[in-house]
């Protein structure tokens, strides 16, 4: 379809809107891998809340953390190859390095910004609650749920991701689950 | 709700896959929990989608960043470098080692800071020659100045020194005085008498009588018997007292009337041609002394 490039704006748009409700993922990647920017604007909404949750787990600015990873894959989303779920993998690749990088910076200067969690939660209390809740797991067990639980990634994807066998993601998803379970429970009992 | 403690890996997964599904699971409590962490998709009202490279048309400005670094590296640069020239000059004015304008231009830069610091410091203490003064006569905290000469009102001379009040060194006036007016002094003693002794002679010294001073009497010392006995007391010229200390150790006080023994008998002495018959002073004039007569 090398004739979508030249489309107005507005076609474009109209494009992208049957896009969304047909939800053909592979089909709105092919076209941001093309140079559509109405393609590329439906991947980072339908992105970009997960993300910004996921990148919670390791910063307390998860959203300018968010608008780097998005520059990055901006940058160079035309070398990408793949369908919607390579796509998925790939952007929370970035995302996973770009917090790596940050956490390594911030660690040399020392340097620790609080921030309030409503500015990217909202006013969501029960979601503050279940992130305070996922942010009392080890990390690793935190990473790998939200992985596959929030950006919505198979044990295989998320292997392939964190760097570990998919036997390994399963174990260390079960082993967060329950201690999950388990701080919900003392939690209830609590109250 | 169900017993956790037979929480299995295979119901883990199970309890994941239904979440896709929305299916109801036997631990709601935990699926409604990351149900909700799933599939709250809210976007933040200020958030803003990102642009494709490809999408940019207008060139982004680039903001100016002031860079203070050359700047700072010129600045250094002529610091260090205006330090060793110094330090090499102050080596080469001290050593004397080194290329020859080097060496001379140190020299001379160590001569216009001489004179540079004395004159700072002249300006900065002011009257350097009282404070000189002072320093050749010390006197104690609160005692009173001694007379000098020109104060004293009970000298005889009171005419001469009452006429300089200005306050004169001391030192350039005793150098000018003949040895014969402290020579009735004893050598080793000279030394011993106060300023003011001294002083007092010096300003008798000082201006003359034609009658009074001897040395005024005599010719000057590198002429005596050499000067023609036959030369006429008319070409005699007085002179300055300039010229009489090295008249002085030759004529003893006592020795003075016997110059008036040998007047020259063609002329009649004045008083300031009375020296005119000392141009000869002969040994048997000098050594015949008046009581012979």
């Amino acid at each position: 379809m090398p004739e979508k490039n030249r489309f107005s704006s507005e076609q474009s748009e109209k494009h992208a809107d049957a896009l969304v409700v047909a939800l053909d993922f592979d089909q709105l990647v092919e076209e941001a891998v093309r140079g559509s920017d109405s393609a590329f604007t439906l991947l980072w909404r339908n992105f970009q809340p997960r993300m910004v949750r996921y990148l919670a787990m390791f910063t307390n600015e998860p959203e300018d953390l968010c608008s780097e990873v998005w520059i990055k894959i901006a940058t160079s989303i035309k070398s990408f190859q793949g369908d919607s779920n390579a796509f998925k993998g790939w952007i929370y690749t970035i995302a996973r390095n770009a917090a790596t990088d940050l956490a390594r910076k911030k660690q040399r200067s020392g340097i620790s910004v609080e921030l309030n969690e409503s500015d990217w939660i909202g006013e969501n209390s029960t979601m503050v609650e279940v992130m305070d809740l996922v942010k009392r797991l080890p990390q690793e067990y935190a990473e790998i749920i939200m992985l596959r639980v929030v950006a919505d990634l198979d044990a295989s994807e998320v292997a392939e991701i964190v760097g570990k066998t998919q036997g390994n993601v399963r174990v260390l998803t079960h082993r967060g689950l329950k201690q999950l379970n388990e701080m919900l429970v003392k939690g209830g009992e609590g109250r | 709700m169900s017993n956790f403690e037979d929480f299995s890996l295979e119901q883990s997964e199970e309890l994941i896959a239904k979440l896709k599904s929305g299916a109801p699971s036997e631990f709601e409590q935990l699926r409604s929990t990351l149900n909700l962490l799933a599939h709250v998709n809210e976007l933040p009202p200020t958030a803003i989608p990102p642009v494709l490279p490809s999408g940019i048309t207008q060139p982004v400005p680039v903001l100016p960043v002031k860079s203070t670094k050359p700047r700072r590296t010129i600045v250094t640069s002529v610091i260090v470098t205006g330090m060793l020239a110094s330090a090499s000059l102050a080596a080469a004015a001290v050593t004397g080692i080194g290329p020859a304008p080097i060496v001379n231009i140190g020299h001379q830069t160590a001569k216009f800071v001489k004179s540079v610091v004395g004159a700072v410091s002249n300006a900065v203490t002011g009257n350097s020659s009282v404070a000189s003064a002072e320093s050749a006569n010390p006197q104690l905290p609160g005692v009173t100045p001694a007379p000098t000469p020109t104060d004293n009102s009970s000298n005889t001379n009171n005419d001469q020194s009452n006429s300089e009040n200005t306050p004169l060194p001391i030192a350039p006036i005793q150098n000018l005085l003949p040895p014969a007016a402290t020579s009735h002094i004893p050598i080793g003693l000279q030394n011993l008498l106060p300023p003011a002794a001294t002083s007092h002679i010096s300003h008798e010294s000082e201006s003359p009588k034609p009658e009074d001073s001897p040395q005024a009497k005599f010719s000057p010392p590198s002429a005596p018997g050499t000067e023609s006995d036959d030369s006429g007391n008319e070409d005699f010229v007085p002179t300055l007292p300039t010229s009489l200390p090295s008249a002085g150790p030759t004529a003893l006080p006592g020795t003075e009337p016997s110059t008036e023994s040998a007047p020259t008998p063609s002329t009649e002495p004045t008083p300031a041609s009375t020296p005119t018959g000392s141009t000869e002073p002969s040994p048997s004039a000098t050594e015949a002394p008046s009581s012979d007569d």
